[in-house]
């Protein structure tokens, strides 16, 4: 890669956040902490600094092993491969509240298709990501241009690894803001 | 219509015009096979093209026929890309097609001959496999051969052939075992996947293949597509048709059929679901709505100038074998008993009605065996055996989704019928397997040549029944080809004592060589080698243990009995593992080759790569083995099953200057053959059209002058090449065939210099549509030539099967034939069950099909990381309604279970595919979900596709 970046454009350009690229994090400096993709069932009142006085039981239950501990004992979603299928079970066990069924069944992330990436958008016919978005946010003109409607998008993860030009990405929602 | 609008935005496919097809051309970018491609390196892409030598190719999957652009780099492929120029799909590629270089750099080619061998090194059915030398492959090939055609004739052996062999590779294959072997047990896997278009085609047309071509996509206005996923199977020409309906969205109107909805429903202004075979039914209440409330639409001067109304009989059965046979167990009997008689259903009654069948009557199967005859009947007959299938009959049985009201349905049908009938409207009717693989295959496309020619609706620009094919040369090899158990090239046939004469001609063989009798169709080959009659079964190009359905048997067959199975292949499939020699096989760009798409366009291309490995192409295998075989041992006198007698034509060969002791390689493939059979044309290598259009470059030819690697061929000699031009010989002999009689191809190196042409090329000129004296010059010749009517622009001057006696609904009334040249047909087919429909104990329909992801049996495409990635495994795809009451939810493991066997597989409520209740679909390119375990065997009687659509299975949690 040529182009000079900063960690911070590092991480964003990265289609996901594998675990390697965070055990590289050494301090806690706040943006770095931001740029987590958090579980679902939180939000922004989410007080993940009481996650030090737990175990991890969110981390434990997890169905699909995508969530993992942040140094601070926090939770965070990598997609690895994998995706959430909204089984609850991380926000039942939470006893502090920071996971809770009261709070948006989302993950809060934004997912994106790099046109330069993707078959649909070069003038080959490509419809594997539509195929496990249960939310139908992938929306295709025609049978081309496939654009990912984040209202409709539930956050699940699971069109990252379909793609078979790796064209999807997932930046948290706050880095994408910042 | 406000239920479309829901559903578009439900499925997420948006119906705003974008002009996308240009748009989508214009950025077609070359990505790097097999390389990310960030920012930068698409920006970069001009720098980094240097040194990249581009070539026209075609695309292997599918029978599309898309045009490919292929850069190559040292040897290797380096980027696919759409080819802007070819008219087919003009730029665009789908997902397969952008990674088809990819399938040749799979970590597990096959690179040298595996043998099964013992401990001592000898051949050995219980060894393991082992690699050996082609040498030694084809020593122990060549004797294991022998012992079967020595003992057995003629009918002891068999290839199995395929619709993606290169049409050279099928020419010389067909040319071996017809004109050397004397044996017409060559059969492809296309079997499996047109037969019923190619039977409806004779039948009706008395030649093979489409009137007309695929730019009746952009001329028509009416859309019907009938049992065909085209978004996920032909997706360029699904774009093609997307393209048109956005461009128009009020005007164009696009209905689908299927028994489950799929991607390409998502286009419909009217989607139809039904119950598998009702589509027999369907296509009688649109001509019932036709004859009988609008007899204005029949366009009369079509019909009485160029049609007569026939048909034939019912009580045909279901191409299965008989009860009696001692391999079907208990179960499988409760299926296999309706071969010979079947109780008429609740459902049948009325259609059948017509033939004095009521409910519960017993239909004897009495002409199993004469299942393609039909005769001539009045109009007043075909008028009367409409009559049954009133809208409440029709709606009543082919409802398909037991949760759409019936009153929906019913309107659906209606407007579907008011389409096909409005004289303001074109109508181009699209079908694939959903028509094709069904127990009454044949007559359900003569069905859509009934509506389209009481409408006169057909081989005109935009107006066009058009059977669309599922493999890249289905037509230009298995068909045009002719590597069939009844076919010789350019539409002739064995039986035929003309046809005969007119190849052994062209070959340059003694007269009588050719064995008149028709062989065995590829189901056959594979009951043949489990009733012991097939002992040595060569598979090329295709995967027939993975293919064929009630695949327990077969596999069964391969490893139990006493016979020798060689596969060609270029990775170790499933038929591959159940063989006793394998043997390394180049694939597309490894070699020069051509194949034909569904649009008759032929279309070449040049090797661009060496082969890994060891690995030959098929052509190599073939040839090599003919060196072989003396005369003496093939042409001598042979008896036959049925008596009939081969006669001994080595005295008359020794006449043509042959001497027994010549080896068939002599006689069929050396170069002195093709100086004989082609004496003007150039087989030297190179020569120009070896050269690459844009660096000049000469392209590598592994056939004709070796190649780098040197490796040590069939003689234990390195190989340096037959030194000439091995494809091009091919290629102008096979042309020979089909000069002058409706079957013109044009020269080797013409179609170097364009994007594939339409046949007849005539004068240089392609032909878009045939039959129509606008377009084809065979028409305008029978119409100056008095033998069509002056007044009119048609001529249907295919040959076969135009000499029809008169009868009735039940049979041949008068023996006299009359004479229908230039003529064509309108055929009365009735509704029947297909043979396994649920019930209590079975109660789910099984349908197979494919996904867009992956090709066929997933050999080439399972090896290609992105395409896995995106599909990894075939899902059983389920009406969530069904999963609730199994109690089970997506992804959870269910065994599907029928007569035949079970199989393990992950469940799908959510999917691409949504069945109704009632009925699951499964793909069939994934070997670990190997779903032709469950098929069912049936075949359509005429023409002997199998029907894998339809048949009975239990579901429960695994």
């Amino acid at each position: 890669m040529s182009k000079k970046m900063n960690r911070r454009g590092f991480l964003k350009a990265l289609p996901f956040l594998p675990q390697a690229a965070l055990e590289e994090i050494k301090e806690d400096k706040p943006e770095e902490i931001l740029s987590l993709i958090r579980p679902p069932y939180s939000d922004k009142n989410s007080d993940f600094s009481l996650c030090s006085e737990c175990d991890g039981k969110c981390v434990q239950v997890c169905e699909e092993k995508i969530l993992f501990r942040y140094k601070d004992g926090s939770p965070y979603v990598s997609f690895d491969g994998k995706g959430c299928t909204f089984c609850k079970k991380c926000a039942e066990v939470c006893d502090f509240e920071v996971l809770s069924l009261e709070k948006l069944s989302k993950i809060e992330a934004i997912f994106k298709i790099e046109k330069n990436k993707c078959l649909a958008w070069n003038g080959t016919m490509c419809f594997s990501c539509k195929e496990p978005c249960l939310d139908n946010a992938i929306k295709f003109q025609g049978i081309f241009y496939p654009e990912i409607d984040t209202d409709l998008c539930s956050g699940c993860g699971f069109c990252i690894q379909t793609c078979p030009s790796q064209a999807i990405s997932v930046k948290p929602l706050e880095v994408e803001n910042a | 219509m406000e239920v479309k609008e829901k559903k578009t935005q439900e499925t997420g496919f948006e119906m705003t015009r974008r002009d996308f097809l240009k748009t989508a051309a214009a950025v077609a970018a070359a990505s790097a096979v097999g390389m990310e491609v960030p920012e930068e390196a698409l920006a970069a892409a001009t720098g980094a093209e240097s040194g990249w030598r581009w070539d026209k190719a075609v695309c292997r999957f599918c029978g599309t026929g898309c045009g490919i652009m292929i850069a190559v780099k040292d040897d290797r492929i380096v980027a696919v890309k759409g080819d802007p120029k070819a008219p087919v799909n003009r730029g665009l590629n789908c997902i397969k097609g952008y990674f088809t270089a990819k399938i040749m750099y799979g970590a597990d080619r096959l690179t040298k001959p595996l043998l099964r061998m013992n401990e001592k090194g000898e051949f050995d059915k219980k060894g393991k496999f082992k690699p050996v030398s082609w040498q030694k492959a084809y020593e122990v090939m060549a004797e294991q051969f022998k012992k079967a055609y020595n003992e057995l004739g003629p009918e002891g052996v068999a290839i199995f052939g395929s619709g993606q062999y290169t049409i050279m590779e099928g020419y010389a294959a067909a040319k071996l075992m017809k004109a050397g072997f004397r044996s017409n047990n060559i059969d492809p896997n296309a079997r499996h996947c047109m037969a019923s278009a190619v039977a409806a085609f004779i039948q009706t047309y008395g030649i093979d293949e489409p009137p007309g071509c695929y730019d009746d996509i952009e001329l028509t206005d009416t859309f019907f597509v009938w049992g065909s996923n085209m978004a996920e199977m032909h997706p360029i020409l699904w774009a093609r048709v997307t393209d048109r309906k956005l461009s128009d969205p009020e005007r164009v109107q696009v209905v689908v059929l299927s028994t489950f909805r799929h991607r390409t429903m998502d286009l419909a202004d009217i989607d139809i679901v039904f119950r598998p075979q009702t589509d027999l039914a369907i296509a009688n209440y649109i001509a019932r709505e036709i004859v009988y409330n609008h007899p204005e639409a029949i366009d009369w001067d079509f019909v009485n100038k160029y049609c007569v109304f026939t048909t034939g009989y019912i009580d045909i059965g279901y191409g299965m074998r008989t009860p009696d046979h001692p391999s079907f167990t208990d179960k499988e009997r409760e299926t296999v008993r309706k071969q010979v008689a079947k109780k008429v259903s609740p459902l049948e009654a009325q259609a059948l009605s017509i033939y004095g069948y009521k409910e519960g009557d017993t239909i004897e199967m009495k002409h199993a065996k004469q299942a393609g005859k039909h005769w001539i009947i009045s109009f007043e007959d075909f008028k009367k055996a409409l009559a049954p299938y009133t809208l409440d009959y029709v709606a009543r049985i082919a409802k398909g989704d037991p949760d759409e009201p019936l009153e929906q349905f019913k309107e659906k049908l209606k407007k579907m019928a008011e389409l096909y009938i409005d004289k303001n409207r074109k109508a181009v009717t699209f079908w694939t397997m959903g028509f094709n693989q069904h127990t009454r295959g044949t007559w359900v496309n003569e069905q859509a040549y009934m509506l389209h020619h009481l409408l006169g609706k057909q081989a005109q620009p935009g107006n066009g029944a058009f059977s669309i094919t599922g493999q890249p040369s289905a037509c230009g090899t298995a068909r045009e080809v002719g590597t069939f158990a009844h076919r010789l090239p350019a539409d002739m046939v064995v039986f035929n004592p003309k046809h005969r004469k007119i190849a052994e001609k062209i070959w340059h063989i003694p007269h009588g060589t050719i064995n008149p009798k028709v062989g065995s169709h590829i189901v056959k080959i594979m009951r043949d080698l489990e009733d012991g009659k097939i002992k040595f079964a060569w598979v090329q190009v295709c995967n027939p243990w993975q293919d064929t359905a009630n695949a327990n048997h077969w596999i069964k067959a391969a490893r139990k009995m006493d016979n020798f199975i060689v596969v060609s292949d270029s990775y170790p499939g499933i038929s591959a593992k159940v063989a006793d020699l394998i043997l390394p096989a180049a694939m597309i760009y490894e070699k020069w080759g051509a194949y034909g798409n569904a649009e008759r366009r032929t279309q070449h291309w040049r090797q661009q790569v060496t082969a890994p490995g060891e690995a030959m192409p098929d052509i190599y295998h073939i040839v090599e083995f003919s060196k072989f075989f003396k005369l003496k041992e093939v042409w001598k006198e042979w008896k036959l099953s049925d008596g009939t007698v081969l006669p001994n034509v080595l005295d008359k060969a020794k006449e043509m200057g042959y001497s027994p002791e010549d080896t068939l390689f002599d006689v069929l493939f050396a170069e002195k053959v093709f100086k004989k059979t082609i004496p003007d044309v150039d087989l030297r290598y190179p020569q120009p059209v070896a050269k690459n259009p844009n660096t000049g470059e000469i392209h590598p030819n592994t056939l004709a002058v070796g190649d780098k690697r040197k490796i040590i061929g069939v003689d234990g000699k390195e190989w340096k090449g037959y030194g000439f031009f091995i494809e091009k010989a091919l290629w102008e002999e096979y042309r020979l065939f089909g000069l002058g009689h409706g079957h013109d191809l044009a020269d080797f190196d013409t179609y170097h210099r364009v994007r594939g042409l339409r046949w007849p090329v005539v004068d240089g000129k392609e032909t878009p549509w045939r039959f129509n004296a606008d377009y084809d010059p065979y028409a305008r010749k029978e119409i100056e030539a008095g033998r069509a009517p002056k007044d009119g622009k048609f001529a249907f001057y295919g040959p076969a099967l135009k000499k029809l006696p008169r009868g009735n609904l039940f049979d041949v009334t008068d023996n006299q034939k009359v004479d229908l040249t230039n003529k064509t047909k309108i055929f009365f087919r009735p509704y029947m069950d297909p043979p396994e429909p649920p019930d209590n104990e079975y109660p789910f329909w099984l349908a197979t099909g494919r996904v867009l992801e992956h090709w066929h049996s997933g050999t080439m495409t399972m090896r290609v990381p992105e395409l896995y990635r995106a599909v990894p495994e075939a899902l059983c795809y389920m009406n969530p309604k069904d999963a609730e009451k199994l109690g089970v939810k997506d992804n959870d493991l269910v065994w599907v279970e029928s007569r035949r066997g079970k199989v393990k597989v992950r469940v799908k409520t959510r999917g691409r595919n949504r069945p109704p209740r009632g009925l699951v679909f499964i793909p069939w390119f994934d070997e670990r979900v190997f779903i032709n375990k469950v098929t069912l065997d049936a075949t359509c009687p005429i023409s002997k596709q199998t029907d894998y659509k339809k048949c009975a299975i239990k579901i429960y949690k695994a």
